[in-house]
């Protein structure tokens, strides 16, 4: 966190980086509230987990965030049509919002596959000629282990929120991407031997790339392969840092090795104990 | 929408009080920036800043002392002029500025002798499982050591005399212990606080232990736990040795079952949330998939477009 924190924004996203992801919401919303003249800007820089809506007219469920707002209402990928109704709301070109329903449906079968549940949703926009950017969002959600009887002491629910922004940008037959992915995983088990334990945070990650591109459906699997690698590898360091990196650190703060010591200290006063037939003070 | 002073103040101190280990002025400071009222936000945050150093047992240093003196809401004094901290190991309480936590003015504050035999037995028993488990230990082979520290504290019931002693209806010893860790080139801090209260004539000890660990290397992650043991005593004559026995197997205890809770929690939740690859153990054909979107719409069966592996 060596970035330099000069004007209040930097100030807030700072703030952002340190206060604890578990309550990520009531801290954004404290926010907004102390510093109400950087509200727009810090909400649309701080990711916050997804909301998850039902389409008002296919009744399918689909995912909120600040790509399918427009003032107070959500476009749903499924209809796209504003709720509550919006009708001059930013819609995407005809042109892509053909590929945005068929993106919709690659990703889909792609949440199938590797989530096995949960929701997706594509959302497109035309940026400049020639150039279009999108949003591709996933979120799972599981009810934590918990060995309470008591469910009123349950922790949050487990779940896994990823948001890929990216731009394409068409140039001949090759198509330049740049990949924007941001994955907030909230992890908890609680029980009365172990009682609660809450592992939740956010991890971004960047990459461009150039592709080839036969037509407009080939930005469908170049987006849908680079997001692929990019879950694969943020997956296996969220791993790592979740329940490596901070049981290692938990290490550095008490010192295990010392257990051992202790146990054979004992042991040997054990020992010695049984030998001598007497207390041992 | 314009906000009152005392209401930016309220929102500042709850902000104070979720600061990660060893991030309290960080916090601060990005707060001067978004309040830009320096001498209100101080005045202000003063009180959450107290209630974040005892809750947080942050460890001072005493003048012409080499262990460090533990901020614990059981050594809090208020006074006429203020907030004053006990130091037990010397009979001295202070003040502490709860900003730069400077220690000065100090005055004695006698302990009665009663209570100060259990009190300075308990404080050796804990000054030695500090040693053994929380005091940094230089590693082989790792040149780059974490910052930090660890400190213990054991505070007697507050009363001035014997008489008042043992005139108590429950006579309870605080024992605090506190480790922290800092290492900004690796991109974490964390902290265990363990707090202890020993209730000898109640056969009872009643614990509570919370471990905090921030990551911030390209993110935000964070560790919280806690966990509430309860110990019964085998007899009201236990010595202060055997206390801190049994407080050690429970921590070690917890320490061995926070390890699993790891394993528990990648093997279980984590795998449920996301697999590693789809059942096919191959990668997505992403040629093949929105024509087997509509192949699927047709024939209305189904078979997982996945590149051949």
């Amino acid at each position: 966190m060596s970035l330099e924190v000069e004007t209040p924004i930097d100030a807030l996203l700072d703030l952002m980086r340190r206060l604890p992801p578990q309550h990520v919401q009531q801290n954004l919303d404290k926010l907004v509230q102390l510093a109400p003249e950087d509200a727009e800007e810090l909400v649309s820089s701080v990711d916050v987990p997804l909301r998850i809506v039902k389409c008002k007219e296919t009744g399918k469920p689909y995912l909120c965030c600040d790509y399918n707002k427009d003032g107070n209402s959500y476009r749903s990928p499924h209809s796209n049509e504003y709720d509550p109704p919006l009708p001059e709301g930013a819609f995407p070109s005809v042109k892509l919002r053909k590929l945005e329903v068929s993106a919709n449906e690659a990703f889909d079968t792609y949440r199938e596959m590797y989530f096995e549940g949960g929701v997706s949703s594509v959302y497109l926009w035309d940026t400049d000629p020639g150039a279009f950017a999108g949003v591709v969002l996933f979120k799972k959600r599981a009810c934590p282990q918990s060995h309470f009887s008591d469910l009123l002491d349950q922790p949050s629910t487990d779940s896994w929120d990823s948001i890929h922004v990216f731009e394409a940008l068409e140039k001949g037959r090759m198509a330049n991407y740049k990949l924007t992915s941001t994955v907030m995983l909230t992890i908890s088990v609680s029980g009365p031997s172990e009682g609660t334990v809450s592992l939740s945070g956010s991890m971004t990650r960047q990459q461009e790339q150039d592709l080839p591109i036969a037509s407009i459906q080939t930005h469908i699997a170049n987006t849908g392969r680079m997001i692929e690698d990019m879950e694969l590898k943020m997956r296996n360091q969220l791993q790592d840092v979740y329940f490596g990196k901070t049981r290692d650190v938990v290490g550095e703060l008490r010192s295990v090795v010392g257990d051992e010591e202790e146990r054979r200290r004992r042991d040997l006063a054990k020992e010695l104990q049984g030998r001598f037939g007497k207390r041992l003070t | 929408m314009p906000h009152t002073t005392a209401e930016q103040v309220s929102l500042a101190s709850s902000f104070v009080l979720q600061a990660p280990p060893g991030e309290v002025n960080d916090v601060l400071s990005d707060l001067r920036l978004v309040v830009g009222d320096d001498a209100a936000l101080e005045a202000g945050v003063t009180q959450a800043l107290e209630e974040y150093n005892t809750e947080q047992l942050v460890s001072v240093d005493v003048p012409g002392e080499s262990y460090k003196m533990v901020l614990s809401p059981a050594g809090r004094i208020q006074t006429e002029e203020g907030t004053r901290y006990l130091d037990a190991r010397n009979a001295t309480t202070y003040v502490v500025d709860p900003i730069n936590l400077t220690v000065s003015s100090p005055e004695p504050y006698p302990i009665p002798s009663s209570l100060a035999t259990v009190r300075d037995a308990l404080q050796k028993a804990l000054d030695g499982y500090l040693a053994r488990h929380f005091v940094p230990q230089p590693k082989a082979g790792q040149a780059d050591q974490a910052l930090g520290d660890a400190a213990c504290a054991v505070f007697p019931p507050l009363v001035a005399s014997d008489e008042d002693a043992a005139a108590l209806g429950n006579r309870v010893w605080i024992m605090e212990v506190v480790s922290s860790r800092y290492k900004p080139t690796n991109y974490w801090s964390g902290r265990w606080r363990a707090h202890w209260e020993v209730e000898p004539d109640k056969l009872e000890v009643r614990g509570n232990i919370a471990v905090d660990v921030h990551y911030y290397e390209q993110g935000n992650v964070q560790l919280h736990t806690t966990y509430a043991p309860h110990i019964t005593l085998p007899s009201a004559s236990i010595t202060a040795e055997q206390i801190l026995q049994l407080v050690f197997d429970e921590e070690a205890q917890y320490h061995a079952k926070l390890t699993e809770s790891f394993e528990k929690m990648r093997d279980g939740g984590f795998r449920g949330l996301r697999r590693v690859l789809p059942v096919t153990r191959g990668k997505m054909d992403w040629d093949k998939v929105l024509g087997y979107r509509l192949g699927q719409e047709l024939a209305g069966t189904r078979s997982p477009p996945v590149a051949s592996s």
